[in-house]
């Protein structure tokens, strides 16, 4: 019995002890990472200080153009777009710029499956909402996401979980430091290809609603009334849908401007100007960018009236 | 209750403490009491399915030990009545499905849907077993409802086992066996620790890469949709075989010692050998109580090779209702039907002939384990796709900084797991001692810890059967 209490004792000991040598080591390698999307992380939360800033999963990374937004209303514009981010990642993101300054407008491109459905499984949010050492309100976001994370967290590893070899690859330049990257705007270049025997079919969505992300959702508008703007980019030739009522009304509510592109006549039905059906190219990307222009700038001359 | 969750992890201490702390008498008592709660955390009404099958069971041996001479009939009734709910949840759907679609009638049970109680197909075949084993005189029957109950529901095994026999549990409950064995426990946290690695690092980062690949089927080609089958077998395995160790190391705790389900599948050479190595419970019970039962192999040759058919067919239609499923059951029994047709046991077994054909029974189970994850016309389009869109050993799935560094830990995950499966194959003394056991086990956790997949839910793929 005592052999295997010393045993187990010296187990712990050696998992506490290693679980602090390279939890510290990862902290250190993850603040000093500069490049990719750990790079775009730490850069985004300590040094962007754009008027505007773009919010949103990799359809906003993809699809909105800081230049001709700084070009049309004369502010600086980041696009702080994250590839597989829902909108609890994007309301941390958010919070953590705002612990610094406030941005005079926040442009949120919503996506359905990340930040309205339920899905059976979640898409990478936590795992850079763990890493945000800097972030106030991390421990009361991921408790809401699960109530154990906040025992999770007592591990020093933990907060860098799976991040290990991404650090190590971010030690280089990767596809973020493309000198066509634009404040944060990634583009894309190729085209759309469409085999003659493909029947497309438009993306299915289901109508559970997920509670988490509505919750956070709600939160935004509410927080950032006046000066936000909740956007849906075009998507691929896709129908008119009735599943953004929700949102809209919420907007509705809450004063805060909200634009439906999903199915614009022109972007969404040209393949020319996709990547593929849920991204556009560079051309598709400038040219939804000169459409949501006036909405900007109307929200901009709002936001001065007032 | 997950056992990959946090919630069980903490919990886990405590139950193996308090269920040393009590006396001897009142253990089973406890186990049960513990066991129910932890199946209610998944669906509290699928406790009154376990209760069925567990006093149906109960009711039945009692018959079946009171008048001996008619225990037939009292046998095949009580196996009848346990199997009752499998056949509903399990069967009842799909055949109304077949029968209704063919006739094309529409009536209200065409609108109903519902969810497998969690672990009903593995406690099922526990409690068959143990009215065979009772009627046969292999085993005596639990003492009392509550020892009856507790094997059951025995909640290391029940989600999804291993299918745990009377002989091999039931006797360790009844001889209040069950004292703390330091070696034993330690064995036990040792295959926990492993067991947790096999399912969080290595079943859960493959995870991410055939979701990914399946996500987009028609815009992969042909080497990344290979590539992903074999993953899925490699997901399916760590999963599986990660979960039966942790329910091993969680029984072992408790100080009641249970057979291995798997034994390194991943190195077995034909398929017979596959199935002496893969999820071995329902193997065996499959021989115990359907092959042996047909006849096995003492009839003629043909006779026992129609039992072999049927045997795996079962297994097939065990596993799910369902075309795949029976084709999956049958392409493992054909298989095995032709390794004794060649005498494939006989063949040689040198290194140089054992790793290819080693590999070439891997790709040929991963082939089959399609069947497991889509539908029979969705797994030849995928194995058209294999052979009509090759275009070189080239990925196309997205490649960014995050999925590459996913494939890393996909790799060298797989090396560990295969490492360590190699050296307990071949050297199992190779640093067995205990320093370097703390050392190793150690690292493992930290290597959970720091390339654990810990957000996709979790759950065990065989839950679901």
């Amino acid at each position: 019995m005592k052999k295997f209490i010393y045993t187990l004792l010296s187990l712990l000991m050696l998992v506490v002890l290693g679980d602090w040598a390279v939890g510290s080591w990862l902290r250190h390698a993850f603040a000093h990472t500069s490049h990719d999307e750990i790079g775009r992380l730490n850069y985004i939360s300590d040094s962007v200080t754009a008027d505007i800033v773009v919010l949103g999963s990799s359809r906003a990374l993809h699809h909105y153009v800081p230049s001709i937004i700084t070009d049309s209303t004369g502010l600086t514009c980041y696009n702080c777009g994250f590839e597989n981010e829902g909108i609890v990642f994007h309301y941390a993101l958010l919070r953590q710029l705002q612990q610094r300054y406030r941005p005079r407008l926040v442009i949120y491109e919503l996506t359905y499956d990340y930040d309205i459905q339920f899905l059976t499984w979640r898409p990478a949010s936590l795992k850079h909402i763990h890493a945000m050492a800097g972030l106030q309100c991390r421990d009361s976001i991921l408790a809401s996401v699960d109530p154990w994370e906040r025992v999770s967290m007592l591990s020093h590893i933990y907060p860098y979980n799976s991040l290990a070899f991404a650090i190590q690859a971010s030690q280089a330049p990767t596809t973020y430091d493309r000198p066509e990257v634009d404040n944060g705007y990634i583009p894309q270049f190729k085209h759309m290809e469409l085999a003659t025997d493909w029947q497309f079919q438009p993306q299915k969505h289901n109508e559970q609603v997920d509670s988490l992300k509505l919750g956070y959702l709600t939160k935004l508008i509410a927080e950032n009334a006046g000066h936000l703007l909740i956007v849906v980019s075009p998507r691929y030739l896709s129908p008119e849908d009735d599943i953004y009522g929700q949102v809209e009304e919420l907007c509705r509510m809450h004063g805060v401007p909200f634009v439906c592109m999903v199915s614009d006549p022109v972007i969404s039905r040209d393949p020319s100007l996709w990547e593929d059906d849920g991204h556009l190219n560079h051309t598709g990307a400038q040219a939804f960018t000169r459409q949501l222009v006036p909405h900007i700038k109307e929200i901009l001359t709002q936001n001065i009236e007032k | 209750m997950s056992y990959n969750s946090l919630t069980f992890i903490l919990s886990l201490p405590a139950i193996v403490l308090g269920y040393h702390a009590l006396p001897a008498r009142w253990r089973n008592a406890a186990l049960l009491a513990v066991s129910a709660a932890l199946y209610m955390l998944w669906w509290p009404a699928g406790i009154v399915v376990m209760a069925w099958v567990t006093l149906t069971s109960y009711v039945g041996i009692g018959r079946i030990v009171r008048g001996r001479e008619s225990s037939r009939g009292a046998m095949w009734l009580t196996i009848a009545l346990t199997a009752l709910p499998l056949l509903c949840f399990k069967y009842l759907l799909p055949l109304n499905d077949a029968i209704t679609g063919w006739l094309n009638i529409d009536w209200w049970l065409n609108r109903h849907r519902w969810l497998i109680p969690v672990g009903l197909s593995f406690y099922t075949l526990q409690a068959i077993a143990l009215v065979v084993d009772v009627r046969s005189g292999r085993i005596r029957p639990a003492s009392s409802l509550i020892s009856h109950a507790a094997f059951m529901s025995f909640f290391p095994v029940t989600a999804s086992g291993p299918i745990v026999r009377g002989q091999e549990l039931l006797v360790q409950l009844e001889e209040r066996k069950s004292r703390f064995d330091p070696d034993l426990a330690w064995q036990g946290v040792r295959w926990l620790i492993w067991g947790m690695f096999m399912k969080v690092v290595v079943a859960e980062s493959f995870a991410l890469f055939v979701h990914a690949v399946e996500q987009r089927i028609d815009t992969q080609n042909g080497f990344t949709l290979l590539l992903s089958t074999l993953c899925y077998t490699i997901q399916l395995y760590a999963d599986f075989a990660g979960y039966s160790l942790m329910a091993l190391g969680t029984s072992a705790l408790l100080g009641i010692k249970l057979r291995h389900n798997f034994w390194h599948p991943l190195f077995s050479v034909g398929i017979r050998d596959f199935w002496r190595r893969w999820h071995i419970s329902l193997s065996t019970w499959l021989r115990d109580y359907i092959y042996i039962p047909l006849g096995g192999s003492r009839c003629t040759p043909w006779r026992s090779r129609l039992n072999v058919m049927a045997t795996f067919v079962f297994s097939g239609l065990w596993h799910g209702a369902g075309m795949a499923y029976l084709l999956w059951g049958a392409m493992h029994g054909l298989w095995v039907v032709v390794e004794r047709l060649v005498h494939f046991d006989r063949w040689p077994r040198h290194w140089m002939v054992r790793v290819p054909l080693c590999l070439a029974t891997f790709v040929l189970v991963a082939i089959l384990f399609m069947l497991f994850s889509h539908d029979v016309p969705t797994t030849l389009h995928i194995i058209g796709r294999f052979f009509g869109h090759w275009d070189g050993l080239r990925l196309t799935v997205t490649q960014s900084v995050s999925t590459v560094s996913r494939e890393w830990t996909m790799v060298a995950a797989l090396a560990l797991m295969l490492s360590k499966e190699a050296r307990d194959e071949w050297a199992p003394t190779l640093l067995s001692g205990r320093l370097a056991q703390i050392l190793f086990y150690a690292c493992v956790v930290l290597l959970t810890l720091t390339f654990g997949v810990f957000d996709r839910g979790g759950q065990f793929i065989y839950m679901h059967f």
